[in-house]
């Protein structure tokens, strides 16, 4: 075959231009760590990559929902904390008002500490998460209960997206916490109801240990709720692990997709650079050769 | 005899001469872009034809110069042509195809698909708190950077694709320009001396057809008088000295007006479409009536999947003012999507509850940040989209690639066939020079000859 100065340099220049371009891609590949630049590079692993970078975004805000549902749950958990110890609180000033020793005033004292407790037990079921009463459900009043038990909440669910398909309810109805408001009777009422029962009896001479039994129920209930909250707290921390350990896994997938093996690509880059230093040593050899040297 | 031989050898010494120019005009041309290697083609004087039937004896001998002809590789040729022109398509093709995807600009965490996701977070946060204006304000901004991004991909494309039609336009006036070109040539080659040597014109012009080859994909066919006729598509575009002048035009198309569009095409004088063209005008029309429009109306889908999931159940909640939802987007293309006024001049106007069921509850918002995970959703559309952008950018990448391995070996071969080789006319230099020594050895030898005849004969006894 003939070969032409012209055919010569120019297959010399595609080689070496080849090599070159070659040596720059594995250089960018180092530079930015990751060898898909662009959906392009490598389309099965870009899809992949694509993916992956969606479900770590969703996470991100799985695990910031999860964080709200957990500041909701622990405010409940205190909320109930403290009903649950004022509760005990009024059950043992009715026991010892009703213990015959007492006279008329110390009894009305009792009464005034268990209006006090009722307004304690309103603070705490009217506890806010950022101007949202924990337990007045979906409704917009800001204090669900009034002083006297009046209930103007709502018993909707209040729900956080913890992943593509849970949905964690984090609030409890007002009436399961506190029991029903009932008008007609306020004795079988809810919490503050039976509290100002107990004292206005109290104040009229009468016993007030009448109103014990309906603080049992009542007390029950907020066991009841607490035994919620925890079982829903556990559910969290449950879906927390999850999150870190898919995130871990999504991580390792991508990287495993996309990201560069340094070493894999240095031995590349090595293995190209002694080629081209060949091809570049062999072209200047042949180019200084000429027959006109041998010529007289 | 001795004088006939004298006349024969001094034919030699011109011949030689004359192949001495011609290497040197080879050597001057190492280098010149589509020059071919000249070669003197020598003929053997085999004497007068009447001496040949009269069966004298007497010839005059000698070499005669029977012209000066081109080495190139006809086959070569062609083949280097074709090869050229399908490598600058596909080349035009996938330089297209990586600017629309640096517009889009995937995977990334400021693309679209991020954008998106930051939609579905900001309605996730909406639902986590939806009494509180933040949120909301954060919502309606996550929304317009979405629609900003796809607005910006919208112009990007559509900028890109009027910079294709301006280069097809651009090549369409080189094309016509090269055409020129070569129809004057044709018009010199046919009118000129036959046996005037156009060897030089004829590289120029191979020149030209292979520069109108890779930006049109221009066939050539040589006729007797010299001349070459040009064919690109379904049309000729040179004959002879004649050239039919392409233009660009802008049609309508059913196709293309969902995008609002026009098909570009390139005509043949005033009536006639030019079809089935290669080169670079092929890229570039394949880029401005295909693959823009294409990601056009993909990004368009996205946007009108967007819009009309997020506003039916946008529509179906209820706002801060316990009012029923409006639209959440106004618009049903890339371009034209936007967020509701109503809801950028007053955030409580998102409709973040279910109908009736009170300012704190967040339900609708959930509902829209739960279409991240449809299938059928504006995210998954967009994802496709760029997957089969990524998929057809890398096939013709590749398919690029292999063809521009192919034409330049191809290319290589032409040029071996073609182009000069030094140590070849170093070589030739040689001969020649030893061929017009000995010519000269052979003038002398006869010119002692004939000093002995003239001068030593018949000196018997002198």
């Amino acid at each position: 075959m003939r070969i032409s100065n012209q055919s010569q340099t120019s297959q010399m220049k595609r080689t070496i231009g080849s090599l070159q371009s070659r040596i720059a891609t594995h250089q960018t590949n180092i530079a930015t760590g990751t060898r898909v630049r662009s959906m392009s590079d490598d389309p099965a692993a870009a899809a992949q990559a694509f993916k992956f970078n969606r479900q770590l975004r969703h996470l991100d805000q799985y695990s910031r929902n999860l964080d709200d549902a957990k500041t909701w749950l622990n405010l409940a958990d205190q909320a109930t904390q403290t009903i649950n110890d004022r509760m005990t609180r009024a059950r043992n000033l009715m026991l010892q008002a009703d213990s015959g020793v007492l006279g008329q005033d110390p009894r009305s004292a009792i009464a005034e500490e268990l209006r006090g407790i009722a307004a304690e037990v309103s603070d705490a079921l009217n506890i806010t998460r950022a101007g949202h009463p924990i337990f007045g459900g979906t409704s917009s009043t800001d204090a669900p209960f009034a002083a006297n038990g009046t209930f103007s909440g709502n018993g909707n669910a209040v729900l956080r997206s913890v992943s593509d398909t849970v949905r964690l309810q984090v609030n409890i109805a007002g009436d399961d916490v506190a029991g029903t408001f009932n008008a007609a009777d306020p004795a079988d009422g809810n919490i503050m109801q039976v509290l100002y029962a107990a004292a206005s009896d109290l104040d009229s001479g009468l016993p007030a240990s009448t109103h014990l039994d309906r603080m049992d129920v009542l007390q029950q209930s907020v066991h009841s709720a607490q035994a919620t909250i925890g079982s829903r707290q556990r559910a969290v921390d449950g879906h927390e692990e999850r999150i870190a350990d898919t995130r871990v896994t999504v991580e390792a997938n991508r990287s495993e997709a996309v990201d560069v093996d340094i070493t894999r690509e240095l031995l590349d880059l090595k293995a190209t650079e002694v080629s081209y230093q060949a091809s570049i040593g062999v072209a200047g050899r042949v180019l200084n050769s000429s027959v006109m040297d041998f010529l007289r | 005899m001795s004088v006939e031989g004298l006349s024969s050898a001094v034919t030699g010494l011109l011949a030689h001469r004359r192949r001495l120019d011609v290497i040197s005009h080879n050597v001057a041309n190492a280098n010149t872009e589509g020059y071919s290697r000249q070669r003197v083609d020598l003929t053997a004087a085999s004497g007068s034809a009447t001496g040949i039937w009269s069966g004298s004896s007497s010839s005059l001998g000698g070499v005669t110069i029977s012209g000066i002809s081109r080495s190139r590789d006809a086959f070569m040729e062609m083949r280097a042509i074709s090869a050229s022109a399908s490598a600058s398509e596909l080349r035009t093709s996938v330089d297209f195809h990586f600017d629309v995807e640096s517009i889009l600009g995937e995977p990334s965490d400021s693309g679209i698909a991020a954008a998106m996701d930051d939609l579905w977070a900001s309605f996730d946060d909406v639902a986590n708190f939806p009494d509180q204006l933040p949120q909301r304000v954060a919502l309606v901004n996550s929304a317009r950077i979405l629609t900003e991004r796809l607005g910006a991909a919208d112009s990007g494309l559509r900028q890109l694709r009027q910079t294709a039609v301006e280069t097809a336009e651009a090549t369409v006036a080189s094309a016509n320009v090269l055409a020129n070109e070569i129809a004057t040539i044709n018009k010199t080659i046919m009118t000129g001396a036959a046996s005037t040597n156009h060897n030089d014109l004829r590289d120029q012009r191979d020149v030209a057809v292979r520069h109108l080859a890779d930006l049109t994909g221009a066939r050539v066919v040589d006729r007797d008088d010299g001349s070459v006729d040009v064919y690109v598509g379904n049309s000729s575009v040179v004959q002879g000295a004649l050239t039919f002048e392409l233009s660009v035009t802008e049609t309508a198309d059913a196709s293309l007006s969902p995008v609002g569009l026009q098909r570009v095409d390139v005509m043949v004088g005033d009536s006639v479409r030019l079809t089935s063209m290669g080169g670079e005008l092929a890229g570039v029309l394949t880029s401005a009536n295909s693959t823009a429009p294409s990601a056009l109306s993909s990004l368009d889908g996205v946007a009108a999947t967007l819009a009309s999931t997020v506003n039916a159940a946008h529509r179906a909640g209820e706002d801060l003012n316990a009012d029923p939802g409006s639209d959440f987007f106004t618009g049903s293309t890339a371009a034209t999507i936007a967020v509701h006024t109503d809801i950028v001049d007053d955030p409580s106007t998102i409709a973040a509850a279910a109908a009736g069921a009170g300012t704190r509850d967040g339900s609708t918002a959930m509902t829209i940040a739960d279409l991240r995970n449809s299938s059928t959703g504006a995210d998954s559309l967009y994802e496709s989209f760029s997957v089969m952008l990524g998929m057809s950018t890398s096939s013709v990448e590749r398919r690029s690639a292999a063809q521009s391995a192919t034409a330049a070996k191809i290319d290589e071969s032409r040029l071996a066939a073609r182009s000069v080789s030094l140590d070849e006319e170093m070589v030739d230099l040689v001969a020649t020079q030893r061929a017009y020594e000995a010519s000269a050895r052979v003038v002398s030898a006869i010119d002692q000859m004939l000093d002995t005849l003239v001068n030593r004969l018949g000196t018997v006894g002198r």
